[in-house]
């Protein structure tokens, strides 16, 4: 698996989506405006209700965004892929992916590389930026760097969630439940993490650490409450994506050579 | 030299269960039972570089799990198997460089681009040299006459066309063996003759070792020297086509032109197989005297104008293996 | 009728099949309550805000979320992929109509998802969060007729969507549209009261607001009388006339579909 390998796979899927573009536009809008449907409920709530847990608007809409950007950066290198692959295994079509000369997993990601999510993208890079300049922040360069950093080790916890609910489909043949739990999971990391009990709190700094997504890298840059986290722990931030990443990965080969049947 | 060594080779699987009804979607929410089917079981063969095989057998007799062993795809439960002197799911991705692989009913084609952009993506996993590339292209272009509809996006092709391109596109980084999945399933006439035309090529002038899955007797008869018959998992026979016609094939088909209609014929060892007006065909067993004396008693005795004999073809000796074979299971099971 | 209630019935028992989705359905429903729930006590505390108490808001959590199972706008999924896979020469060659075939698909799955997801589900939120009953006789009077135009409404805008997906030919946008419009304007989350004026009058001219905020509404005697059968009757008046756009589209789609077929 080679950068030029998946150069030419990017360059063969934009060819690909051309050939539907009216579709691929009309598809982009309409996800637009599906997003701002969740951004709107969420501005009305806030409206009404001044904050939550202390987040003004803007710091929630940043946190939001920050949730949304990482999941499409992450999603567009597992969801599709991951969720599809049930159907690969059932059908067989996974088979033609043993054959080549490549890591069957990074093939399959970047064949699976999905386009679509430039409509996350822009509306969640909108509004973060639109959040940011609301603020008013008084940033050092060391901070904008730790956001970058979140953001991408943010959708490296995303992609590895979802890697590993994707090697379900070799263990437990059947994963899209593990995904909609995945998804209801991912909605409690729109609110601020302070707003829901210790369980709930362990649960998302523990088991499935979306927390280190957007809310512990958020109420660092922001000074708000870090609910269960000390100080020092804002540099687990950049470490949680490798590791839940790693893991995910490693997962999925797992489940790849049971379904070879090495692994007993 | 062996290309291809397999050893008691044996491969099972779990399958699950369900409960039937609706107490069983109940109860199928706590509990799991499976049972064990052996797709392969204790196979034993080889095969040397630049042979051409057939694998036969019914459906659901595995040869799709043996073609997934042989390429690493899956990994055998028990026995030994060695494919270029290497196991191949050990060395999956050093082996894949040296093998090509056709899965008849699963395309590996980008279905909304041009064949082109396939064949390009291709190079690049496979690392193929730029003028290896050109070569063996121009090659395949050519006998399978791809030209035509190469800047075509892959939807737009008919079966067999992408069958075509399918093959092509498994021979471009010149493997030592080709494996093919019923690589002429569903195509018409036509285009299963070409196919088999430039497989029987690969094989004898670019010594491509060939395997191939498949349900038409005419493919083996074509491109297989040799034939390797599975059924139920286990192997059934291992040899040449010729052997197992002599072996089962001890049964001519006979077709008479009458002048007119002779009526029931009262001749002992032949059975009537089908009526065309005054043309008639026959079964005849050979081992109750020769076809030839049989045919010339037959014209002594009756207004013969015309007879023709044929040998028994590939299908029939196989359908009869199939049901001898049937036939042993059931004298077995009711003995057991 | 009597296909289609065989179509129902298949339809159910084809869902049978998945084991162990239950759980995780279960699962799923517990934690999006938990969130509504959590929020609601973050901004309410254990009192009342805004004239609503936090025990109502939890009922409305509640319902709005067991609710989304019985919601049928689904149907579009389906009419899209027979179109796509070409099985829709098949399912309209045969004597029988349509959009009932549909709809009798469509309730078998929402039954089974009542008896195995939301039946339980109810029982856990009711166990673990605690839950008002109907605020009156005729609030549960009202309440079950509100569902039932929750599933007709819902089953329409579907319907509708999948015709549309005739010309414009991409399903995918305009169910994603869809899903943006219900986001907003049904309330399921944020009760229309609470709304911004404007945009809670934009909520209230639309029919959206019957797949969330109009049952839960209901339920909690949050409407007088007089309101509660006006509303009803709006909702009626809105499957008219989803009913009449549908037909009409129908008629068109069925003309489309012959001419491309020829």
């Amino acid at each position: 698996m080679t950068f030029q390998l998946f150069g030419q796979l990017v360059r063969l899927l934009m060819k690909e989506k051309m050939q539907y573009r009216g579709d691929f536009l009309l598809s982009a809008v309409a996800q637009i405006i599906s997003y701002a449907g969740d951004y709107i409920v969420i501005y009305l709530f806030i409206k009404r209700f001044d904050t939550l847990a202390g987040w003004n608007w803007p710091e929630i809409a940043l946190l939001y965004s920050i949730g949304l950007f990482t999941y499409a950066l992450g999603a567009s290198f597992s969801f599709v892929q991951m969720s599809q692959l049930e159907g690969q295994v059932r059908q067989g079509t996974f088979d033609t992916l043993l054959i080549k000369p490549v890591n069957p997993y990074l093939y399959l990601v970047s064949r699976g590389f999905n386009l679509a999510y430039i409509a996350h993208i822009t509306i969640s890079g909108s509004v973060l930026v639109w959040a940011m300049l609301q603020l008013n922040l008084h940033w050092t360069w060391i901070q904008y760097i730790y956001l970058l950093i979140a953001i991408i080790s943010g959708s490296m916890i995303h992609a590895g969630i979802m890697t590993m609910i994707g090697a379900m489909s070799f263990i437990w043949v059947r994963s899209s439940y593990l995904f909609s739990l995945f998804f209801q999971l991912k909605n409690f990391i729109s609110y601020p993490l302070p707003v829901f009990g210790t369980v709930v709190q362990l649960l998302l700094t523990v088991v499935v650490p979306l927390g280190f997504v957007n809310f512990y890298p958020a109420a660092y840059l922001l000074d708000n409450d870090t609910a269960l986290m000390p100080a020092w722990a804002m540099w687990l931030v950049p470490l949680a994506g490798p590791i839940v990443y790693g893991l995910g990965y490693r997962f999925w080969m797992f489940g790849a050579n049971k379904y070879q049947g090495a692994g007993g | 030299m062996d290309i291809i060594a397999a050893n008691h080779l044996t491969k099972s699987y779990r399958q699950y269960r369900r409960f039937p009804g609706l107490i069983g979607s109940v109860r199928s929410l706590f509990t799991r039972q499976f049972t064990e089917e052996t797709a392969v079981n204790d196979i034993s063969f080889t095969i040397g570089e630049g042979e051409a095989v057939g694998y036969l057998g019914p459906n659901g007799a595995g040869k799709s799990t043996m073609i997934k062993m042989m390429t690493g795809i899956l990994v055998p439960t028990a026995g030994d198997i060695r494919v270029l002197g290497a196991v191949p799911h050990e060395a999956r991705k050093t082996n894949a460089r040296q093998i090509g692989v056709v899965f008849g009913q699963r395309s590996q084609l980008w279905w909304d681009l041009p064949v082109t952009d396939s064949f390009d993506l291709h190079k690049t996993i496979y690392q193929i040299p730029e003028t290896k590339f050109k070569q063996n292209l121009q090659m395949c272009m050519e006998l399978l006459s791809i030209h035509e509809f190469v800047e075509k996006p892959v939807r737009q092709l008919s079966l067999g066309q992408r069958m075509r391109v399918e093959i092509a596109m498994a021979l471009l980084h010149e493997p030592r063996i080709l494996f093919l999945d019923e690589p002429t399933i569903g195509l018409d006439v036509m285009a299963k003759d070409q196919i088999r035309h430039f497989l029987r090529m690969v094989n004898r002038e670019r010594k491509v070792t060939i395997l191939l899955t498949t349900h038409d007797m005419k493919d083996i008869e074509e491109i297989c020297p040799r034939m390797i018959v599975v059924n139920k998992g286990t192997l059934v026979y291992d040899g040449s086509v010729e052997e197992l016609r002599a072996r089962l094939g001890n049964e001519r088909r006979v077709v008479i032109d009458f002048r007119e209609d002779p009526g029931p014929l009262d001749m002992p060892g032949i059975t009537l197989l089908q009526e065309e007006g005054l043309r008639k065909t026959y079964l005849v067993s050979r081992s109750e005297s020769t076809v030839f004396e049989l045919v010339s008693r037959i014209a002594a005795r009756y207004p013969v104008e015309d007879a023709s004999i044929e040998s028994a073809d590939i299908e029939s000796v196989i359908r009869r293996l199939y049901r001898q074979l049937a036939d042993e299971e059931s004298i077995g099971r009711q003995i057991g | 009728m009597t296909p289609y209630i065989m179509f129902m019935t298949k339809s159910f028992t084809s869902q049978l099949a998945y084991r162990s989705d239950v759980w995780l359905r279960l699962l799923g429903n517990y934690f999006a309550i938990l969130i509504q729930v959590e929020i609601w006590r973050s901004v309410i505390g254990k009192g009342e805000s805004f004239g609503v108490t936090i025990d109502q808001m939890i009922t409305y959590s509640i319902i709005n979320t067991l609710l989304v199972a019985l919601l049928l706008h689904g149907v579009s999924g389906k009419v899209d992929g027979s179109l796509k896979s070409g099985s829709i020469a098949v399912e309209l060659i045969k004597p029988l109509s349509y959009p009932l075939y549909l709809l009798s698909d469509a309730l078998g799955q929402t039954l089974y998802k009542f008896v195995f997801t939301v039946i339980p589900s109810l029982l856990i939120a009711w166990l673990l969060f605690g839950m008002l009953p109907p605020a009156s006789t005729v609030s549960l009077i009202g309440f079950v007729a509100a569902l039932l135009i929750a599933m007709l409404i819902s089953f329409l805008l579907g319907y509708l969507v999948s015709l549309l997906a005739f010309w414009f030919m991409s399903h995918f946008a305009l169910s994603w549209t869809l899903g943006g419009l219900i986001t907003i304007f049904s309330g399921s989350f944020l009760p229309i009261w609470f709304y911004a004026p404007g945009w809670e009058f934009a909520a209230r001219m639309l029919p959206f607001q019957y797949l969330g905020y109009v049952p839960a509404a209901i339920y909690l005697g949050n409407m007088s009388q007089v309101m509660l059968w006006q509303t009803l009757l709006i909702g009626l008046a809105w499957i008219i006339a989803l009913l009449t756009i549908v037909q009409w589209l129908w008629s068109r789609a069925v003309r489309r579909l012959i001419v491309q077929g020829g």
